[in-house]
């Protein structure tokens, strides 16, 4: 049995990234790979064949799977009111179809945590806080802004999403805090971007707590820092925003939240809002309200009644 | 013609599931029956999907090479089909060789999606669909004409 020739398209390929004028190749190149190719590629056709009978029976574990987050959601649904962010078909920014327009995004949380127009206080704010510090907070808040420029000694400019400051209040007297976020939607992060305003969070008065909070669709980590820059998706921050939305129906900003909501919601973390149980896709409906209604997970919790 | 295998109809035909289970490192599995086989059967189907869309993806090469060389230069961008899941070509016309743009065939959400990616942003991207559009016009200009000659 002779062995298959290499096929014209790989040479062809090869040529383009190891051009034979340009680089050195020895002489024996070719008839080595010639050697090693029939044996590559038969193990390559034999990787483990799939049996029908197993996607069969794997089609039916799916099935089940997706009809018990069919009834979960049945059940939380039940449990919201009736102007939820998930049962609402209006987006705030995708109606300017800037549905994932990260500069929108970030100015509208920036001007939810402050204490705006909205009459929220700093209600949201403290729900943020309370998430990334990990328990109750009591929080005296100094400023919050957005798109703050961040300037490295070097005299590289960015613009930092969100730019949080304030004291912590407890039982060991007050506690200087600094929180920072920064946002992605669809665009990576910058050459070094989070190490620059790491350098340039170092350079400001030292806080008791630092807390830079990178928020993504999907919860990423970062790739330009070293530092302990907490990963936050979307749909987890819409979880603690719309736990605290629950106390805020009365404030003139609460439809302007749920709008915010649904379009984070729809538009980032794409959950097929306004959401149904028979939908082909409860999962992420289903973490999110799991994250609203921590103990609500099976029939008979407290949830938020309609 | 390129065909889709079976695995990968099965990837196609179960999305969202499989997205969940076979795309992310720790998948929740609450409520998935015998979570630990059902898994192992998500890698395989997966890992042989994976293989598949590689083959049918590689399928579509020479026809976009083909097409965009008449008047361009066509560098296929190297990436890994198996995981990307996308055929990817570089193009510089011949003529304007700074108005470089990308283009593509992509499998997403059961969808085969070609796109193109021009820097500029819409306005740019709409004119090279333009000019697209106006060479299949003209091509289907030129075939009907010859078409009628030949019945002359």
């Amino acid at each position: 049995m002779t062995a298959p020739p290499v096929p014209a398209g790989f040479l062809a390929d090869l040529e383009l990234v190891c051009p034979t004028r340009t680089t050195a190749v020895a002489d024996t190149f070719l008839a080595d790979l010639e050697a090693v190719y029939p044996d590559a590629r038969a193990s390559a056709r034999q990787q483990q064949e799939v049996a029908v009978a197993d996607l069969v029976s794997l089609g039916e574990a799916l099935t089940v799977w997706r009809e018990h987050n069919r009834r979960l959601l049945a059940d939380y649904l039940a449990r919201l009111p009736a102007d939820d962010p998930l049962l609402n078909p209006v987006s705030l920014f995708g109606t300017l179809d800037y549905g994932r327009l990260e500069t929108a995004h970030t100015r509208a949380l920036a001007w939810l945590l402050g204490d705006r127009e909205h009459g929220f206080g700093f209600r949201l704010l403290e729900a943020l806080l309370t998430h990334t510090l990990g328990g109750a907070v009591a929080v005296r808040v100094g400023r919050v802004e957005s798109e703050v420029v961040a300037r490295s000694h070097h005299g590289t400019a960015g613009r930092l999403d969100v730019l949080a400051e304030g004291r912590l209040i407890g039982d060991a007297g007050e506690r200087s805090w600094v929180l920072v976020i920064e946002g992605k939607i669809d665009a990576g992060e910058g050459e070094d971007q989070l190490a620059r305003y790491d350098e340039w969070v170092d350079r400001r008065p030292p806080a008791d707590h630092t807390v830079r909070v990178f928020l993504t669709p999907d919860g990423r980590e970062p790739d330009t820092s070293t530092e302990p820059w907490q990963a936050l998706s979307f749909l987890t921050l819409a979880a603690v925003l719309r736990r605290a939305a629950a106390a805020l129906r009365d404030r003139p900003g609460y439809h302007f939240l749920c709008y915010y909501l649904t379009g984070v919601l729809r538009d980032v973390c794409e959950v097929p809002v306004p959401v149904s149980a028979d939908g082909p896709n409860p999962y992420a409906a289903v973490e999110y309200l799991r994250s609203v209604f921590p103990q609500a997970e099976t029939e008979g919790g407290d949830g938020e009644h309609r | 013609m390129a065909s889709i295998g079976k695995c990968l109809l099965f990837y196609l035909k179960h999305w969202t599931e499989m997205g969940r289970l076979y795309d992310e490192d720790e998948p929740d599995v609450s409520g998935l029956p015998t979570p630990d086989l059902t898994l192992e059967k998500v890698w395989a189907v997966g890992d042989a999907a994976c293989r598949e869309v590689a083959e049918f993806l590689e399928a579509f090469a020479p026809g976009i090479e083909a097409h965009f060389r008449s008047i361009s230069t066509v560098e296929r961008v190297r990436n890994n089909l198996e995981n990307m899941w996308e055929l990817r070509f570089r193009v510089t016309p011949k003529r304007v060789p700074s108005r470089r743009f990308e283009v593509g065939v992509s499998l997403d959400r059961s969808v085969l999606l070609p796109w193109i990616w021009c820097r500029g942003g819409r306005r740019a991207e709409d004119e090279v669909v333009e000019l697209q559009e106006l060479q299949t016009r003209v091509e289907e200009f030129e075939r009907r004409l010859a078409y009628n000659e030949a019945k002359r």
